[in-house]
């Protein structure tokens, strides 16, 4: 159980996690969803007392980190990638972490063989890939077999054989009644993991709950309709609960009304109907929705795109002169 | 879920840790240990130590038997050993500063240190066992290098086999490892205050190679009232002979005469103070 109460993060005037307040149940594999610069990893941080918080607090199983007697068993956390001595060899570091808790070399050889680490357990950190760091990192959070797992990105990457063993080790861990809490910058990974998310954009919590309850309040469900009488039907439909859109002559998408109850407007108006469609919003919609006005690092729109590209298609003119 | 990761997973669930798994600073000494030992750099800069710090001693023991009378004081002497040292307590020093500020910056610099610090969050434990392990393989290395360099030394020179009556002389052996390994805890410390090793190992050889020396050149008459109070000079006295002390306060006079020992307090006093700094500065600041 991890429980935050006014979680707040300022750098000078940057605010970097505002005032949030949130609890993680054990038993279930939560997800912290953001986009980049959200505040996801300065939560993390502060949950195992690395960055002190300005302001609130966050406690594990109903203390502050630093006040745990044996904090490796109670919480392990992967907070990045390659928080490792590149000149220690993987065995070597996982060797050092273990004995601070008196953890002998038995369970360091456990943790390197469940993350698939033999074969490089005693070559040095340097030459690791990308993925073998993030295993090296996964290995390092299971050392104390912990109550609570926190996982910065986990699958980062990870080969597809290396996802499918975070998101089993994830559930697996749950199942035990574990807390599990996996953060992602991608709905789509978090969501065929987690039972809860937690989404947080711009250092606020925008949504919390089960990932289901999460999804439909985002999503707002769309009902196609095509009819040879569509003007008609768009009068009759139109009210201060529903807006309709004509997409082209003849389709309208209405938002508001359900399906069911747009069929049996049409039937009492003998309106004649071609098709009848819920459009239910996907996940990455969602997300998007909550996290619209909480993005931190926009992408470059197409019109300002200053690439080589842009220009080469302008011919002569360079991205100056064509503003 | 693929069945070639099912067998895997299972482990987690089999292997609950003793009980007497927990978190104690003896185990953070252990684990201390084991970090500076899977390091090759370690093995590397302690070899390296006392290859040339014997190098040395074979270097003055060789051009002592060109011209023996040049040497003050009776065979064995004070003065006769720590002529075959001194070449080594500077040497020495300058080398185990690195290993001793690396030990500490490198945490820093790699990012090890959210590990080590996710571990022992209450964190001064780690200061304390680092600092700990870095004094004695410190003074273990430059203990071995001094006993080698003398064995050598009286092999090659008969004049310079130590005379073990002489408390002295016997203040100079002991002398000489206790300072090089202080001036390394010195790079320890400000490592820690520091967090940055480059500009850790700039300042702590800077000053000793540099500053100190130049403040001992400057004959500027309230520089008297520092010269006594420099680290690395101060602490330089508890391994001279006070025959070369004279000699030193010839050159360059002191407010303070202070004894071998009380000199050797002050560097240790330096070391107190920023370690203190650096304490303070760990727990309150984010990694």
């Amino acid at each position: 159980m991890i429980e935050a109460h006014g979680l707040t993060k300022r750098y000078g005037s940057k605010t970097a996690v505002d005032g949030i307040d949130f609890t993680v149940h054990p038993g279930r594999v939560t997800g912290f969803l953001g986009p980049n610069g959200a505040g996801k990893s300065t939560t993390m941080r502060m949950i195992v007392g690395l960055d002190h918080p300005t302001a609130g607090t966050v406690t594990v199983q109903g203390r502050p980190y630093a006040r745990l007697r044996s904090p490796l068993t109670e919480v392990g956390a992967l907070l990045e990638a390659k928080a490792v001595h590149p000149g220690r060899s993987a065995r070597g570091h996982l060797r050092a972490l273990a004995a601070t808790h008196g953890i002998g070399d038995k369970r360091v050889d456990q943790v390197i063989e469940m993350a698939g680490l033999g074969p490089v357990a005693r070559k040095r950190v340097k030459g690791f890939s990308l993925g073998m760091g993030q295993r090296l990192g996964i290995a390092a959070a299971l050392l104390g077999d912990p109550h609570t797992l926190i996982l910065d990105e986990p699958v980062n990457g990870l080969d597809p054989e290396g996802v499918a063993w975070v998101r089993g080790l994830a559930k697996h861990l749950a199942a035990e009644g574990r807390t599990v809490f996996l953060s992602s910058h991608l709905m789509s990974e978090v969501a065929v993991t987690a039972d809860d998310l937690l989404v947080i954009g711009r250092g606020r919590i925008v949504a919390q709950g089960p990932v289901a309850d999460v999804v439909a309040r985002a999503t707002s469900t769309t009902v196609r309709v095509r009819s040879p009488q569509a003007t008609e039907l768009a009068a009759a439909l139109s009210g201060p609960t529903a807006t309709v859109e004509a997409i082209e002559p003849g389709l309208l998408e209405v938002h508001g009304p359900s399906a069911a109850e747009i069929g049996e407007l049409a039937a009492a108006s003998r309106f004649v109907l071609h098709e009848l469609t819920s459009v239910s919003g996907s996940l990455e919609q969602a997300y998007l929705s909550l996290t619209a006005d909480a993005v931190e690092y926009h992408s470059a729109t197409e019109g300002t795109d200053p690439s080589p590209a842009a220009a080469g298609a302008a011919g002569t003119t360079s991205p100056e002169a064509q503003r | 879920m693929s069945t070639a990761t099912t067998p895997r997973i299972e482990h987690a669930h089999h292997a609950a840790p003793a009980p007497a798994v927990r978190l104690t600073p003896w185990h953070v000494l252990r684990s201390e240990w084991i970090k500076i030992w899977t390091l090759r750099s370690t093995l590397w800069t302690i070899g390296l130590t006392i290859v040339v710090l014997v190098l040395l001693a074979w270097a003055m023991a060789a051009s002592a038997g060109v011209a023996p009378g040049q040497f003050a004081g009776g065979e064995g002497s004070a003065s006769m050993v720590y002529m075959v040292l001194a070449p080594g307590q500077i040497f020495g020093s300058l080398v185990l500063v690195v290993l001793a500020a690396l030990s500490i910056t490198g945490e820093y610099g790699t990012g090890q240190v959210r590990s080590t610090f996710a571990a022992v969050p209450s964190r001064l434990p780690v200061l304390w066992a680092k600092g700990l392990v870095v004094a004695v393989v410190t003074f273990a290395t430059a203990a071995v290098g001094t006993a080698l360099s003398l064995l050598l030394a009286g092999a090659i020179e008969p004049a310079m086999q130590p005379d073990w009556s002489d408390p002295e002389m016997l203040r100079i052996v002991v002398g000489t490892p206790l300072y090089i390994a202080t001036v390394a805890l010195l790079g320890f410390a400000l490592g820690a205050l520091m967090r940055n090793t480059a500009a850790t190992i700039a300042t702590v050889i800077g000053f000793v190679l540099v500053v100190e020396s130049v403040l001992n050149l400057i004959s500027w008459k309230p520089l008297e009232y520092v010269r006594p109070f420099l680290p690395s000079s101060a602490g330089a006295r508890v391994a001279t002979p006070e025959e070369f002390l004279d000699m030193t306060n010839q050159l360059a006079t002191q407010a303070v005469d202070l004894s071998p020992w009380g000199g050797y307090a002050v560097l240790v006093g330096w070391v107190v103070v920023i370690l203190g700094a650096g304490a303070l500065r760990l727990r309150t600041r984010d990694v």
